[in-house]
């Protein structure tokens, strides 16, 4: 689809109404690029990940397209495909993370902040933007900040920021794809 | 086999550096594209390089035979990482021609449509095959496949041998503001 256009300053939405819609959003596809980092050391990866209501698909890829990981997932557990091909099961994210990877990522939380919203399951504190869109969400000790956002019905995050203590990650979307009933 | 080897050698060892454009397509197993993205390759022989993807890729790899930095404009991040490590796989080093470095890497077998097929020699390295195409002995194309099916193919065009350098191509200066920082594993 065409570039996606970046919001102004003017647009103006209704938190309330504006959550819910994107609450809704199930099904959405998005590609973009995330640098993580924890104290000096650090790496960017591309990401493609396609959400679907009850299971999900993430591929991440080093720089020249080496060191693809796939990370899949339904409510029976998750799948992650490392680039030597060999696969790892876990019953939940946070497991899969914590036994295969040194690397401090939300990703449980992260397909609710890549949509500008909490993530539902746990407390947060929100303040919004000059749109009424979410400027900064804290949650789980994490951080979360939106420095812009695509001209999308509802709008979605375009770069965001999440930092906790010394992990830090900066997700920059390139492209949202999801259908309008977002079933 | 040994031959095919010191042949495809022998063509990648005929020019000191080489310039070229390119357009990188991802493909995945269905045959669907997945991404793609154009960009220009620099390298000078044996081990220095430069890789740039335009936007919205938006990354720069750039290494001087010691150092490689990986500097994303769009994250303004910049990673850095010792030259030899494990970007092994990548279109650079074939295209440098290191014989050393392919010899370790890869076997090589020349098949009958004229198309070097190199063949991981460690096994689970995700990677299955690349194949590396010529054009009037000059590198035309590279089609990286790996244990998933999924294809990365890089056509490259306007390819110029022996241009003249300015000498400090491959030594990157991170610009101003940029987060550097060391290559987590």
């Amino acid at each position: 689809c065409a570039h996606q256009q970046v919001l102004t300053g003017g647009d103006k939405f209704e938190w309330k109404q504006h959550s819910e819609q994107v609450k809704n959003l199930k099904s959405w596809n998005m590609d973009g690029k995330m640098g993580v980092r924890q104290d000096s050391k650090g790496a960017s990866f591309n990401v493609a990940w396609k959400q679907y209501p009850t299971e999900f698909q993430l591929s991440l890829s080093g720089p020249l397209g080496q060191g693809a990981v796939s990370v899949s997932g339904d409510r029976y557990g998750v799948t992650m495909i490392d680039s030597d091909g060999t696969a790892h099961k876990a019953r939940s994210l946070e497991q899969l993370m914590a036994e295969n990877t040194d690397l401090i990522l939300p990703l449980a939380q992260l397909p609710y902040w890549v949509k500008g919203i909490a993530d539902p399951h746990y407390p947060a504190t929100i303040s919004l933007n000059e749109n009424n869109l979410a400027g900064q969400l804290d949650q789980l000790g994490w951080t979360v900040s939106y420095l812009s956002y695509f001209q999308l019905t509802p709008p979605l995050p375009q770069k965001l920021k999440f930092q906790q203590g010394e992990n830090s990650g900066k997700l920059v979307i390139k492209r949202w794809e999801f259908s309008e009933t977002g079933r | 086999s040994e031959n095919d080897l010191k042949q495809f050698i022998a063509l990648l060892t005929q020019y000191d550096n080489f310039k070229a454009g390119f357009v990188q397509s991802t493909v995945s197993n269905d045959d669907s594209t997945l991404e793609s993205v154009e960009g220009e390759v620099l390298i000078k022989r044996p081990n220095q390089f430069v890789w740039l993807s335009y936007p919205p890729v938006e990354q720069e790899i750039v290494s001087n035979g010691k150092t490689l930095w990986i500097y994303d404009r769009d994250l303004d991040q910049v990673t850095i990482q010792p030259a030899e490590s494990k970007i092994q796989d990548s279109p650079a080093v074939i295209l440098s021609g290191d014989e050393v470095q392919i010899k370790r890497l890869y076997d090589v077998a020349l098949n009958n449509d004229g198309v070097y097929v190199l063949t991981p020699v460690k096994e689970n390295s995700g990677l299955s095959s690349i194949q590396v195409s010529f054009k009037e002995n000059v590198v035309s194309a590279l089609l990286f496949e790996d244990s998933l099916g999924q294809k990365t193919i890089i056509e490259l065009f306007d390819t110029k041998t022996n241009v003249v350098l300015g000498g400090d191509e491959f030594d990157f200066v991170p610009p101003e503001g940029v987060d550097v920082l060391e290559q987590a594993e």
